[in-house]
């Protein structure tokens, strides 16, 4: 590993915590609150690429699990990741290394946006498929109806990733342009 | 509203109470060994007996560490919510997915039967006990001994490559960065907002408007992140840090006979919890 991923690396975990101390958006009737934490793990992985997102987003984890409070909300320890919502956040890592790899084959500058958005909504695929199931076995849940209660969320996430994708496209060109990204 | 501005404010990096107990003394390395397994033993014991004395032993474990259980209660206050409704939905649905024990009551699609209720009961005292155990463990060691213990702990990783010294350095370097980006973050909300931005105050169902508002808060923070990042590589290589080099430790650690004495208890412990033939 490298000097300069390492810095990297590590700066954007320190961002990823900031983003959790950040105001969150309660919407009513819904336990789960509108966090900004889960477009930082958009952008980590868009911004940072594959390898680096992948290991940022596991020293994260291995912070949280660690019980440093971290988490929107300031929630943190292993009772958090091993908790009933523990799957969307074990996913993490592996949500950003896949949108990370779909952003590092981007070449054509042809619908950019449209391409993150692309990469960015696998992203939270995989983070919901997995918190899903995790929150169903765990609980011994049927299948169906945990998949009702995710979807308001699920299509806000849709939103946001939209903004995301906006987003990341115009950093990663101004990242590139100052010459800050290689 | 001041207090959306101090972000600094929100975050306590480990909440450790120094008391000077046994358990504080105990080395973080077996500390955290012997919780997994502890933690592996919880997540399987699907006994109400078993539950009971898991319950008494965090208790006891509080009690040793000389630490207010206030403080691992306070942990459990803000996930009630949630657990009240999962065990709501539990005790409705598992009784029709999963056949089994005897029926005790059945109204239309409701059906609770005696396993459903072991289900929720045995889950919620999971839930306490998961967090209680947790909670003693973070508040009597510092993030500076739990990280040198993970440290210690992976260190037979790096027969297959795995980057063990890197990996900890990268979690001292981002923690030491978290109070700095919180300030600037401070600053970039006030000069937004000096500009009539506003964060937090907007309704609930206007959440495109707000998380765009965030935007001009984003985009400089990245940016400075990477501007430090470039001033941390040149300080860095300035001083010839290579990466993969052996380094020396500030401290020197000692395994002590309580040490794997506490290793081999909760090894037993959890043998006792998962094989023991309790009646219920």
């Amino acid at each position: 590993m490298k000097t300069k991923s390492l810095t990297l690396i590590s700066l954007f975990v320190a961002v990823m915590i900031v983003f959790g101390t950040l105001p969150t958006i309660q919407i009513p009737f819904i336990p789960v609150p509108f966090t900004f934490q889960m477009i930082g793990v958009m952008l980590v992985g868009s911004i940072l690429g594959a390898r680096k997102g992948f290991i940022a987003m596991l020293v994260f984890i291995i912070l949280i699990a660690a019980g440093c409070p971290f988490l929107s909300g300031g929630r943190g320890g292993l009772a958090v990741l091993f908790g009933p919502t523990g799957g969307y956040i074990l996913s993490w890592p592996i949500a950003v290394f896949v949108i990370g790899l779909i952003t590092d084959h981007i070449k054509t500058m042809k619908f950019v946006v449209a391409q993150y958005y692309f990469a960015i909504l696998v992203g939270i695929f995989i983070i919901y498929f997995s918190g899903i199931l995790w929150l169903s076995i765990y609980n011994h849940l049927p299948l169906n109806s945990v998949i009702a209660g995710n979807s308001i969320l699920f299509v806000l996430d849709l939103v946001k990733a939209a903004l995301c994708a906006t987003l990341s496209s115009q950093l990663r060109s101004r990242l590139a342009i100052s010459g800050k990204l290689s | 509203m001041a207090s959306q501005f101090e972000l600094t404010r929100n975050i306590t990096i480990g909440q450790y109470i120094p008391t000077g107990s046994i358990i504080h003394k105990l080395d973080a390395c077996f500390k955290l060994l012997s919780f997994t397994i502890m933690l592996i033993a919880i997540a399987i014991c699907g006994t109400y007996f078993g539950n009971i004395v898991i319950l008494a032993f965090s208790i006891a474990l509080f009690m040793l560490s000389r630490i207010p259980i206030r403080y691992g209660l306070s942990g459990i206050k803000p996930a009630i919510p949630f657990v009240v409704i999962l065990a709501i939905l539990q005790l409705l649905f598992y009784g029709s997915v999963a056949s089994g024990g005897t029926v005790l009551v059945k109204s239309g699609f409701i059906l609770i039967t005696t396993d459903s209720l072991r289900l929720v009961v045995v889950s919620a005292m999971r839930f306490v006990e998961i967090i209680l155990i947790s909670s003693v463990l973070t508040l009597s060691t510092s993030t500076t001994e739990l990280t040198h213990g993970m440290e210690r702990l992976l260190k037979p990783l790096k027969y297959i490559k795995f980057p063990v010294h890197e990996f900890s350095l990268i979690i001292t370097i981002a923690i030491r960065f978290v109070p700095t980006f919180a300030m600037e973050m401070e600053k970039l909300m006030k000069a937004q907002a000096s500009r009539g931005a506003e964060f937090g105050t907007g309704q609930w169902w206007r959440i495109v408007k707000r998380t765009k508002d965030m935007f001009p808060l984003i985009i400089p923070l990245f940016n400075s992140a990477m501007e430090r990042a470039e001033d941390l590589i040149l300080a860095m290589e300035a001083r010839c840090y290579t990466p993969g080099e052996v380094r020396s430790n500030y401290k020197r650690y000692h395994i002590k006979v309580t040490d794997i004495m506490v290793l081999l208890f909760s090894i037993l412990f959890s043998i006792l919890i998962l094989f023991y033939p309790f009646p219920y």
